[in-house]
């Protein structure tokens, strides 16, 4: 083992920048996938279907495949780079747009099957007691689907920080940029510096048992709390 | 009072059908499973779609979103919130409806006392007994002070002593507040004791319509007696 901190400042910033990528990414997953869970959960028809497809289609895809396609669609001659007038690839918005469509069904996907699990009858009765569509949505939908937010919460921050292949293809390892856990662990690996290896990746073991752990533990508080 | 009258309502499980309430009245719609009882009340409430007028009051329920209709529902499975406390439950239409946070404390105040449900104020659903749930669900539904109450089975998961105890209060607590009521049961008894008169519903049409019956089983005296 080498001497020196546990932690040097290059580790540091590396273990912040997860963690503020994570953090962006969650909340941005729960905007955007809470109302999707509730349209996936409420339409029918061919259309919900092919939606629910493109949500899932990063469970089966190989993160290279993915990243291959959002280096292409970020690029500096794509659509999108002409659109905002800068390219996304090797920036951080860019891992944020990457990371929130990698995980997106990781959140959706618990969030709609509490929709679901709710029935339409507790949204009947809101309705009956005067609540518009939309105060129903926040003061009797959301509540009674938190479990399930808070599951997609979970695992959408811990899937974000364990990310690597569709990193690696969008962002590279840009220091203090794109240079996330994942990336600077198949560095330390790659030059031999395995002792600083064993500390990230013992930290991320470490923080994905606890993460876990606290999700069924807080489910558990959850549900029974309401029985 | 307000007075409700359906004129032609119809979906794919109704036969046209009329029936007028008269203001302050209620009326009990008898029949047996699956013959169309609840899908009646979700009509009425604005649940589900329909041919045909319902008008309340002299005015156009008609086309109008169940929020926008000022009616009082209560269903066999009650579906109290169960993340928020008795009281909360009262609160929340409230909310909906604009009042201010005194006005709502008062109202959720007397609608607890008047359903006998005040010592369960904090607590959570979950931790009721049957008959109390039944007790807060009635006081939500009476809490905006409805022009028309819906009651779909509203008693059908109790024990015979506490039915007969809620169904004489609850009958009381109706013509006190003097409210319009629509009450769904498959129990003579029940539409005995609850309603003024009954209407029979069979295959979606409706057959009959009778002054209650009264049964051994009856708690409070009906008119016929």
């Amino acid at each position: 083992m080498a001497e020196g901190p546990l932690l040097d400042a290059a580790m540091i910033e590396t273990i912040l920048l997860t963690l503020k990528l994570a953090g962006v990414t969650t909340v941005v997953l729960l905007l955007v996938g809470t109302p999707l869970a509730w349209w996936l959960s409420r339409a029918g028809g061919l259309w919900k279907e092919v939606v629910a497809t493109i949500v899932a289609l990063p469970i089966v895809l190989p993160p290279t495949v993915l990243g291959f396609y959002l280096l292409i669609a970020m690029g500096p001659n794509s659509p999108l780079t002409a659109i905002l007038g800068r390219k996304l690839s090797f920036t951080f918005e860019g891992l944020v747009v990457g990371s929130v469509i990698y995980s997106l069904p990781f959140v959706v996907n618990p969030i709609r099957n509490a929709f679901e699990a709710m029935g339409p009858r507790p949204m009947e009765v809101a309705a009956t007691l005067r609540a518009s569509p939309l105060d129903a949505f926040f003061t009797v939908a959301l509540p009674l689907a938190l479990p399930g937010l808070f599951t997609g919460a979970i695992l959408g921050f811990a899937h974000t920080v364990g990310e690597f292949g569709v990193i690696l293809m969008i962002g590279g390892g840009i220091p203090g940029e794109t240079k996330v856990l994942s990336v600077t662990i198949f560095d330390y690996v790659e030059t031999l510096q395995w002792d600083k290896a064993h500390v990230l990746a013992g930290g991320m073991l470490a923080m994905s048992f606890a993460v876990i752990l606290a999700m069924l533990l807080v489910e558990r508080r959850l549900n029974r709390a309401r029985q | 009072m307000s007075g409700l009258r359906l004129e032609g309502v119809a979906n794919a499980v109704l036969a046209p059908l009329d029936l007028t309430v008269r203001p302050g009245e209620a009326v009990a719609v008898l029949g047996p499973s699956g013959a169309g009882k609840s899908t009646l009340l979700k009509i009425v409430a604005g649940l589900l779609p329909h041919r045909g007028r319902v008008l309340l009051g002299g005015g156009e329920l008609t086309g109008l979103p169940p929020h926008r209709r000022g009616i009082g529902y209560m269903s066999q499975d009650l579906h109290l919130f169960p993340h928020l406390s008795v009281a909360n439950n009262l609160h929340l239409p409230l909310v909906f409806r604009g009042l201010d946070r005194a006005a709502r404390a008062a109202r959720v105040a007397e609608t607890l006392a008047l359903c006998a449900i005040d010592h369960r104020a904090s607590r959570r659903p979950a931790s009721l007994s049957g008959g109390e749930r039944q007790r807060a669900a009635l006081a939500r539904a009476l809490v905006c002070r409805p022009r028309l109450l819906l009651l779909d089975e509203p008693f059908a998961n109790l024990d015979h002593a506490t039915r007969g105890a809620l169904w004489r209060e609850v009958d009381a607590l109706r013509r006190r507040l003097g409210i319009t009521a629509l009450i769904v049961t498959h129990d003579p008894a029940e539409a005995a004791a609850l309603a003024d008169r009954s209407v029979r519903i069979a295959d979606g049409t409706l057959t009959e319509r009778t002054a209650p019956s009264c049964s051994p089983s009856m708690t409070t005296p009906c008119c016929a007696c």
